[in-house]
């Protein structure tokens, strides 16, 4: 059975059929093979997220709302990492030890993560750039360009908040769904710092949101609204001048009674641009 | 009207015109015949096109040589007909664009395939030459199938890969093949090198 042989639409759709774990395993086999998996992945339309540490990281990928977890690439040691071959990216050789466990890929080397994370991309076909996807605030990975946090179980401080995007400066998009835990001292500005915000259920008020937000559009799902929280921030807002904010849309609680606010409106925009097609997530 | 107190007709059933199905007939490359039905060759977009752009009569397909399908042999084309003719009049499959596509192998198409390697080969390249989706679905996802589970050294031997070494040195052939002044020149130079000359011209 001699896959080169195949025509190329018979290739396409055998890498189709195959897990992404399986395509990257069969891209290692050689120059050709790796050119014919990403030639067949042309098409795909989807995006990889990562979430873990250096030594370890576990890939998604993400179409629309769907994350589906993939494989995990770990560092294993060289002592550990007996048998081995090496592929070459951009020039450097990285280790990969010979022995797979299902939908685990293991380096010899753990500073070659990121020269594996470059090469999963470019097989993909998908930015080189890193999306992160974590329940954990303290990510080691550098440059990330979006992130989508994620918090189920306890509740983000705004002290971690603030760490990670003051760590990640250059965040193009940025998705937080989870409780926030706040208390009444907490008078902190500018904590999201990214250019487009999606909070789901993190930041109730809209008034905190002017203040925590620095960026250019945000979108705030559940968020309790008021005639005169409405107007606080409004005033706030047209007291700033050149703050780069373009439009803010939030999005009421379920259970909010939009006549009672004697406005008929379901979501608020401010600034010149409406924003409408921020929710649901979209690639940008 | 109830159904119940409806007037019972009786139908003489064979009065009503029954449609006549009409069987194609088609020709292997190794001369080998075969017929089949309509229904069946709608499962193939190649042929379905084929058929309807000859507008044959059933006296044609009679009368009329066998329609020749040069590329395929009569032992990959037999499996080909006969996995038509078992799923005919069954809609085809349209690509939802899911990663992994999530494609399952019918027991009958489980048997139908239970064959070597090469002929596996030729099958598949006979369902993209005919268009025929699912055949090409399946049929792809039992050479997936082959590669789970396996390591890069398996998967070399499962799908015949060969390593970057030995591809440089087809690709080299190849072109040797192709002008075999090539490698006469190639030699030249390396003779002049190693004589210590500094120049080629």
């Amino acid at each position: 059975m001699k896959f080169h042989r195949f025509p190329h639409l018979v290739q396409r759709e055998i890498c189709s059929l195959l897990h992404p774990f399986d395509l990257v395993l069969l891209s290692f086999c050689s120059d050709r093979t790796r050119r014919a998996v990403k030639k067949a992945n042309k098409n795909r339309k989807h995006e990889i997220w990562v979430s873990g540490i250096k030594w370890y990281m576990s890939y998604s990928f993400r179409e629309m709302n769907n994350f589906k977890r993939s494989f995990s690439v770990y560092w294993n040691g060289p002592q550990v990492c007996r048998s081995k071959f090496y592929i070459k990216i951009d020039g450097t050789d990285v280790g990969i030890c010979e022995r797979f466990r299902q939908g685990e890929i293991y380096l010899e080397d753990c500073s070659h993560s990121l020269s594996m994370h470059k090469y999963i991309c470019n097989l993909f076909n998908v930015p080189e750039e890193i999306y992160v996807k974590s329940n954990q605030l303290e990510c080691e990975l550098q440059s990330v360009k979006r992130s989508y946090l994620w918090n189920s179980d306890s509740e983000f401080t705004l002290d971690d908040l603030e760490r990670f995007y003051r760590y990640h400066p250059d965040q193009e998009f940025s998705e937080v769904s989870g409780k926030l835990a706040l208390g009444y001292d907490h008078y902190n500005e500018n904590v999201f710092v990214v250019r487009n915000l999606i909070s789901r259920g993190t930041i109730r008020s809209i008034w905190r949101s002017f203040k925590l937000f620095k960026g250019e559009n945000a979108y705030c799902e559940d968020t309790y609204m008021s005639l005169f929280q409405i107007k606080y921030a409004m005033e706030e807002w047209m007291k700033r001048k050149d703050d780069g904010l373009k439009s803010m849309i939030f999005k009421p609680k379920e259970e909010y009674d939009v006549e009672k606010t004697r406005k008929k409106v379901k979501e608020i925009s401010c600034g010149n641009e409406r924003k409408q097609e921020v929710y649901p997530y979209k690639s940008m | 009207m109830s159904v119940e107190n409806a007037p019972v007709v009786d139908v003489d059933e064979a009065a009503i015109p029954v449609e006549k199905k009409m069987y194609y007939r088609f020709e292997s490359n190794d001369k080998k015949e075969f017929r089949v039905s309509e229904l069946a060759i709608q499962q193939s977009e190649t042929l379905n096109r084929l058929v309807e752009a000859m507008g044959y009569t059933s006296e044609d397909v009679e009368n009329k040589p066998a329609i020749a399908i040069e590329n395929i042999d009569g032992k990959t084309l037999k499996l080909v007909f006969q996995w038509c003719e078992h799923h005919k009049g069954e809609a085809i499959p349209v690509d939802d664009g899911s990663v992994p596509k999530i494609v399952e192998i019918p027991e009958f198409d489980a048997k139908l395939m239970d064959i070597d390697n090469g002929l596996l080969f030729k099958l598949i390249w006979a369902a993209d030459y005919l268009n025929i989706v699912q055949l090409l679905n399946v049929s792809c996802k039992k050479v997936a199938n082959m590669a789970q589970g396996k390591t890069p050294a398996q998967l070399r031997r499962v799908y015949l890969l060969p390593s970057d070494e030995e591809d440089e040195a087809a690709k080299r052939a190849a072109q040797e093949a192709q002008d075999p002044r090539a490698r006469e020149v190639e030699e030249e130079f390396e003779e002049r090198k190693r004589q210590g000359g500094n120049s080629f011209f």
